[in-house]
């Protein structure tokens, strides 16, 4: 079966790109406020010493993203 | 991050109104870390104050700027992502861009990230009829290998685009010259274009309201927020034209018809419409900078990779902030004492001239001894044990924030504050603490949900601030480390890193606590912006923290210790029934002291020291001197006989040292909490929380030094 892809999946080093944001409109707006909408091409770029959060690399900028708020951007 | 003058506690006593007549009103605004605050510095240089506006928690800094041709005032707004509504400070900006009185708004984007910046600048030049875009950071953008053809972006943004490095004042020329000409005429501003039923429906709600028509362009901005259901908007709208505004019938049929016209299209909810308004609006920034900025390295910058695979590495990352945060605190420790003696040499100069002079009054030796003892002796005690570790601990600080390591120290740590149900901010918040705690509280602003950023403020007590220090640091060498030697000096080093440990470890087990208990069920998310790192400005930063907090600290002992002085040398020295007021007092609470391992002197002291915590020692000197009239004599060795002689063990000074970490904070530090929470309940539980702590600890202590006896 294939299996949904998610931002979480993404191991330092691999790129994506977002197909949905999270529904929960707080974190929605934030992550659109950065500029991430459908289509957005997103690198994991680094994890913290503890493996969460990861760095990804969007718009030329430098975001750090929890697990769990990853896990609710899908990729296509 | 929000580690400015204003968040570091400079503004929490200092608001000034300036009558001035300004030649112009000039507004910067952008997203946060792009070097706005340089940009307004270099302008305004030291012609600038913090100043709360009515009614919001966020601050805004104003400022003057003098060009040949008049004075101008320099409005600084806090750095924001988007003008939709979210944050307080989104809101502020959003409101002030669209609604304020100014002459110019200077957009300030970094370079170095142009694309992003742009979906702010897109937005502000909807909601402003003069806008110009500042492009800072134009060095760094060169060391990446970024080229930014400026010709084009004024064409497709249709405003003028003047790019600077902030960090060099010569670069500023044509800014200055823009601001102080305003922008000439030949623009032609070029606006988003939005799905045409986005349109349409803006068109639909503008013609129920000929203040929307008024507004023009403005008009679109204001009804893509109207229609958003952006209800603190709707607010600004109605206090800015008078609430009959959209209470109007033509108003409200507008709005429903054009609300209906979008569900016809498929758009059914305010989300659907944020949603296809920022798409839109991400799109054109986008296209704009594929066609403006030109890559000629990759995008992934290999000095920022480097830097971050060793500071947030899985093996050195820890090693790594262990390192710099101890050099801070060791070079904090280690130049505060030079500065303190220098400055006790001062004072003692200074009280032999003032014995002199008040010798000559004739006012007795009861008034001398309040003077000297009481005044001067409180003030100069304060002023030169509190002020050199401040000077030096915020300039180091502000250093590591320019360099871009703070929020790396965030990102390191965001795991376990996550699992203590707050999140990787508050470690920095804690580290302000280290500082002053009030400047801990204010910087708890960067944690953008309330439930961490209230977890932020009551916990931040716990760290041990400047001011505590002195007192811990005495206490330490006088009865747990004693011996002189290199040895007995790293261990009461390490003494004080344990017992700031053990305010870490208290800290997080509270905030574990508070999470599940008083403040469970608001989620949380962690968006955290990474900057590159930069080179800081060693002048600027000790310049800038002399003056802003610096002074403000020297103001802020003076206006506290002095009259705190005052006060405890006259409980010190006024008798009723053979006892002073001050004993009494020690009396009162000597059953509850002695409980906790303490005395009633000491207990006393504390309550006596809300004002300021640095005067807890002094308080106890005093009130031991008054009531055993031992000769005391100042420096370690002085008060380690007088404290003897007044029955303290290393059981005292242990109960001490936990009590001296866990107790109510200051008395800024609660006005700070009330301010800054705006609830009484929060206040009190960030007084009693620490107290209780701190009275269960020692009770514990006490208890087991008994049976070990």
């Amino acid at each position: 079966m294939n299996r949904i892809k998610r931002l979480s999946d993404l191991d330092v080093g691999d790129v994506g790109v977002v197909k949905s944001l999270p529904v929960e409109k707080t974190i929605r707006n934030k992550l659109m406020n950065i500029g991430m909408t459908a289509g957005t091409y997103v690198e994991c770029i680094g994890e913290s010493p503890l493996k969460d959060p990861k760095a990804f690399l969007i718009r030329g900028g430098v975001v750090a993203l929890r697990f769990e708020d990853c896990f609710e951007i899908l990729l296509q | 991050m929000g580690l400015t003058n204003s968040s570091t506690g400079g503004s929490v006593l200092k608001s000034r109104n300036q009558r001035v007549v300004f030649d112009k009103t000039v507004v910067l605004a952008g997203c946060p870390n792009v070097g706005k605050s340089t940009v307004f510095n270099a302008l305004t240089g030291m012609n600038q104050h913090t100043g709360n506006w009515a009614g919001k928690t966020v601050s805004v800094a104003e400022g003057i700027y003098k060009g040949r041709g008049g004075t101008y005032r320099i409005i600084d707004l806090p750095g924001t992502y988007s003008l939709f509504s979210g944050s307080s400070e989104q809101e502020l900006a959003r409101d002030y861009i669209c609604f304020g009185d100014y002459d110019l708004l200077v957009a300030v984007c970094d370079a170095t990230a142009l694309e992003r910046n742009l979906i702010l600048v897109l937005q502000m030049i909807e909601a402003s009829d003069n806008v110009i875009l500042c492009i800072n950071l134009m060095d760094e953008a060169e060391k990446k290998g970024i080229e930014i053809d400026f010709d084009t972006l004024e064409k497709l943004l249709g405003i003028p685009v003047i790019p600077v490095s902030a960090n060099n004042k010569s670069t500023l020329k044509a800014l200055e010259e823009m601001i102080e000409k305003g922008k000439d005429g030949d623009h032609k501003v070029k606006t988003t274009n939005y799905p045409r039923a986005v349109t349409e429906s803006c068109e639909i709600l503008m013609s129920g309201s000929s203040k929307l028509v008024q507004m023009s362009r403005r008009g679109l901005f204001a009804s893509l927020r109207l229609l958003g259901g952006e209800s603190s908007f709707e607010k600004a709208f109605a206090d800015h034209f008078g609430n009959q505004i959209i209470q109007k019938k033509e108003y409200k049929e507008a709005l429903a018809s054009a609300k209906d016209h979008l569900y016809k299209n498929g758009i059914c909810s305010c989300i659907e419409f944020h949603d296809a308004v920022l798409e839109s609006l991400v799109k054109n920034a986008e296209n704009i900078a594929s066609r403006a900025v030109r890559f000629k390295k990759s995008q992934v910058y290999e000095r920022d990779r480097r830097l971050d695979r060793i500071l947030t590495d899985r093996k050195y990352g820890f090693a790594a902030m262990l390192i710099l945060l101890s050099a801070v605190f060791f070079i904090t420790i280690w130049g505060a004492n030079y500065i303190s003696d220098f400055l006790y040499y001062i004072f003692g100069k200074l009280q032999l001239l003032l014995e002199r002079f008040v010798g000559g009054l004739g006012i007795g030796k009861k008034g001398i001894g309040f003077i000297i003892d009481g005044v001067f002796g409180t003030t100069a005690t304060v002023v030169s044990v509190m002020l050199p570790p401040m000077a030096i601990f915020f300039p180091l600080f502000t250093i590591l924030e320019d360099l871009g390591y703070l929020p790396r120290i965030a990102y390191n740590l965001d795991r376990p504050f996550k699992k203590c149900g707050s999140c990787g901010k508050m470690s920095l918040t804690m580290c302000m603490g280290l500082g002053c705690n009030a400047a801990g509280v204010v910087g708890s602003r960067i944690i953008d949900s309330r439930k961490e950023r209230i977890i932020a403020i009551v916990t931040n007590s716990f760290m041990p601030c400047n001011g505590k220090f002195s007192g811990l640091i005495t206490v330490i060498t006088l009865f747990v480390i004693t011996g002189g030697g290199l040895l007995s000096k790293l261990g009461s080093a390490a003494c004080v890193l344990g017992l700031i440990a053990l305010g870490a470890v208290i800290s997080l087990a509270s905030s574990h606590i508070l999470s599940r208990t008083l403040l469970s069920g608001e989620s949380s998310h962690f968006v955290l912006e990474l900057p590159s790192y930069r080179k800081p400005q060693f002048l600027r930063v000790i310049v800038r923290s002399m003056l802003d907090r610096t002074l403000f600290v020297l103001a802020r002992a003076i206006a506290v210790a002095a009259p705190a002085g005052a006060l405890i040398w006259l409980l010190a020295n006024i008798n009723v029934s053979g006892v002073s007021l001050l004993g009494h007092m020690s009396s009162f609470f000597s059953d509850i002291g002695e409980f906790m391992g303490l005395d009633g002197m000491i207990l006393t002291a504390f309550l006596l020291g809300f004002p300021a915590n640095e005067i807890v020692i002094p308080l106890i000197i005093m009130g031991y001197s008054a009531e055993t009239s031992i000769n005391f004599e100042m420096g370690y060795e002085g008060i380690g006989a007088l404290l003897t002689a007044n029955n303290w063990s290393v059981k005292t000074a242990i109960c001490f040292l936990i009590f001296s970490l866990f107790h109510f904070p200051c008395s800024t530090t609660l006005l700070t909490v009330k301010k800054e929470t705006g609830s009484v309940f929060w206040t009190l539980v960030s007084a009693l929380l620490p107290t209780f702590i701190g009275f269960v600890l020692c009770s514990i202590i006490n208890f087991a030094f008994s049976l070990g006896v």
